[in-house]
């Protein structure tokens, strides 16, 4: 669905050097390409705002507000709220070894390494084999933990293959457990892992030994749930611990669509009203308009945080969930000097996340920055007209 | 999916929970308003949940006190001191009887002309300041002397045993009875201020039932809307939202009046309980004469 950056720069450069206006060089066309697609990316949302208004038509394919539902589709995201770091020394594996804060418990199968191949698509991760007769390989982090915080584990999976084929499948195991037993305090998970896929847990940290500690050192376990010694193998791109707060937004959020609480016993969804601060806590002061676990409401108390009404504890089985959209990535055209030519690596590109239907408005947006950069009055007039025509096929 | 929502009938009959599928929580009806009346292309484009909820807690409110079966009744036995104290969600009485030994009620009227008015403790010597004060604030006594009195005492209305056509205690000097005061089941009367029930000495030790009306909000199991009225609801709060707007046509705030009026009137009927066997059972008596 991504538009191809490869395919939007030749596109560009075609036409911008047409007639030997110019050449737009790599670095050029990487800050053009953000600055095009985030002025298409905002537009969708004053869109949606004039779209609102109007009646609109009952189809999926052109009814305006669904078209511009599917463009964003791909900036969605829900996510717990976490205050955003990390619990874990090593985290990613961008330096290419296992530190010595992971713990290697493979017993005799191969030891855990970092690996970065086709497999993963070259991303830097952690690798754990299923090769020897020993079951569930896995490694483990010590963490000291706040007894009076709630934790998610996630693990990003970049490659998982089991070589039975389809009859069988990649087994992972993530657990989370006090130092000082394996019994009391166990939090387990066990699931059925793909390539691409994230995967969390959540738990609680027990005070063991019953002493009101402040803090308890925990064991993290990350492996494979497997007994058979068959070559099953898993690839951790990214493996993280944080503490959840209910109110630290994520750090990669745009806008924000709506935040609800999960009551974890019912598994119902309460969706919180967005208010201003003073509108809330007026609220708050009136029996009537008292917000309460069923209707509940937020409010943004600082850029990055949000406080919901009433307050949902930080330990406890209920979570606040904020569906937003995220930022896009930065696109970058990557390539390798070659010959002292600039070829394209798609290896280091990162594509655009816009819809594919953006792709020509894209080439108008670029070109019509470009002219401005290469002051070419007829180019920037000709881009602007297609820019022009096209928003008017698209309102009117 | 039906209402049921998965519930199996061996499910329902080996609970304990029975006849809910009458009402809808007051929850639900808030999200189903928020569906069907909230968004893009509706009567109302835009509402927070939480202010939906607060008209929506009126409208059940409002409904309570007139349109609702009332459902709420307490039953205690008159202590010594002859006084309850008034439920914790009360709002109203709808009527106050004793039930005798057959479990029949008898219904205890108001005494409209007494009261618990605050006692204020006077000088003895009646000159100014007149009343005692303590801190600067005046002295009263809980009880007032009419409140004793009225429960060391029996009416004379409640001396009489209605036996013939004369009043026992006016025998020669008065003819002809107040119907109101025309029993001898008792009497009571409600001090607001301090949150009590006081009853007349004769209904002291028997079982009292109080049947009163609340607002429906006392707790999260009471905020639910029996069926028969759920669509009262839906007027009610689109009406209230829409009439409390700024620039909204004015033909569509009239329009949801009349149906907010006509879907209240509906529910009130379909919750009258009329049923056409017991209604022609009654009026086949229509005849006879009227004996009170």
């Amino acid at each position: 669905m991504a538009v191809n950056i490869n395919t939007v720069y030749q596109r560009v450069l075609a036409i911008a050097n047409k007639e030997q206006r110019g050449y737009i060089t790599p670095q050029e066309f990487n800050i053009l390409a953000n600055q095009a697609q985030m002025d298409i990316f905002e537009q969708y949302f004053y869109d949606t705002n004039q779209f609102k208004r109007v009646p609109g038509n009952n189809t999926v394919d052109s009814d305006m507000l669904r078209v511009l539902d599917e463009k964003l589709a791909p900036f969605k995201s829900t996510t717990i709220l976490t205050d955003n770091s990390e619990e874990i020394t090593q985290s990613t594996f961008e330096s290419g070894s296992v530190d010595a804060s992971w713990n290697d418990s493979t017993g005799n199968n191969s030891v855990a390494s970092v690996v970065a191949d086709a497999n993963n698509n070259y991303t830097p991760s952690l690798k754990l084999i299923n090769d020897g007769s020993n079951s569930d390989p896995d490694v483990f982090a010590s963490l000291t933990l706040s007894t009076s915080t709630r934790y998610r584990l996630t693990v990003d999976v970049s490659y998982a293959n089991d070589p039975d084929g389809a009859g069988d499948w990649v087994g992972m195991k993530l657990q989370a457990r006090p130092s000082t037993s394996s019994i009391d305090g166990v939090t387990l998970k066990d699931l059925q892992v793909e390539t691409g896929g994230s995967y969390s847990m959540d738990f609680d940290v027990l005070d063991d030994e019953g002493l009101g500690s402040a803090t308890e050192l925990y064991y993290i376990f990350v492996g494979l749930d497997e007994s058979t010694q068959d070559n099953t193998e898993i690839h951790f791109s990214k493996i993280s611990v944080s503490a959840i707060d209910n109110k630290t937004l994520p750090t990669d959020l745009y806008r924000i669509k709506n935040v609800y609480i999960n009551e974890f016993t019912t598994g119902k969804n309460y969706e919180c009203s967005y208010l201003t601060e003073f509108e809330a806590k007026m609220r708050d002061n009136s029996p009537l308009t008292t917000p309460t676990k069923t209707r509940p409401v937020f409010y943004r108390s600082s850029a990055t945080e949000i406080t919901t009404l009433p307050d949902v504890a930080t330990v406890g089985s209920d979570r606040v969930y904020v569906v937003y959209i995220k930022k896009p990535v930065e696109v970058k055209w990557g390539y390798a000097v070659i010959q002292n030519e600039a070829l394209y690596n798609s290896g280091t590109s990162v594509d655009f996340e816009l819809h594919a239907s953006e792709e020509v408005n894209l080439v108008h947006r670029i070109l019509k920055l470009a002219s401005i950069m290469m002051k070419d009055a007829s180019l920037y007039q000709t881009s602007l007209q297609e820019e022009t025509i096209d928003i008017q096929q698209e309102k009117q | 999916m039906g209402l049921l929502d998965g519930t199996t009938g061996s499910a329902y009959y080996n609970g304990s929970d029975f006849g809910n599928y009458q009402f809808t929580s007051l929850d639900d009806v808030i999200t189903q308003f928020m569906v069907a009346y909230v968004g893009e292309d509706k009567i109302i484009p835009k509402m927070n949940r939480i202010d939906v909820a607060f008209f929506a807690q009126r409208a059940l409110q409002e409904l309570s006190f007139d349109t609702f079966k009332c459902t709420k009744a307490y039953e205690v036995e008159v202590p010594a001191t002859l006084k309850m104290p008034l439920p914790q969600d009360y709002v109203n009485y709808v009527k106050l009887s004793w039930s005798d030994n057959s479990g029949i009620q008898h219904v205890i009227y108001p005494a409209i002309n007494t009261s618990n008015p605050s006692n204020l403790a006077q000088t003895t010597d009646g000159a100014s300041p007149y009343y005692t004060f303590t801190n600067n604030e005046l002295v009263l006594t809980t009880e007032s002397d009419t409140s004793t009195n009225y429960a060391a005492n029996t009416p004379v209305e409640n001396q009489d045993d209605y036996d013939d056509d004369d009043y026992d205690h006016l025998i020669g000097q008065r003819y002809g009875l107040d119907p109101q005061y025309s029993q001898n089941n008792g009497s009571f009367y409600i001090d607001d201020i301090r949150g009590f029930i006081h009853f007349s000495s004769n209904i002291s030790g028997k079982t009292v039932i109080l049947k009163y009306i609340s607002d429906s909000l006392g707790t999260d199991a009471e905020m639910q809307v029996h069926k028969l009225a759920e669509e009262a609801m839906y007027k009610n709060i689109a009406y209230a939202i829409v009439s409390t707007r700024a620039n909204m046509p004015q033909n569509i705030v009239m329009r949801l009046r009349r149906e907010a009026f006509a879907a209240k009137r509906q529910a009130k009927l379909r919750l009258s309980n009329i049923k056409l066997e017991e209604i022609t059972q009654v009026l086949r008596g229509k005849s006879k004469h009227i004996k009170h």
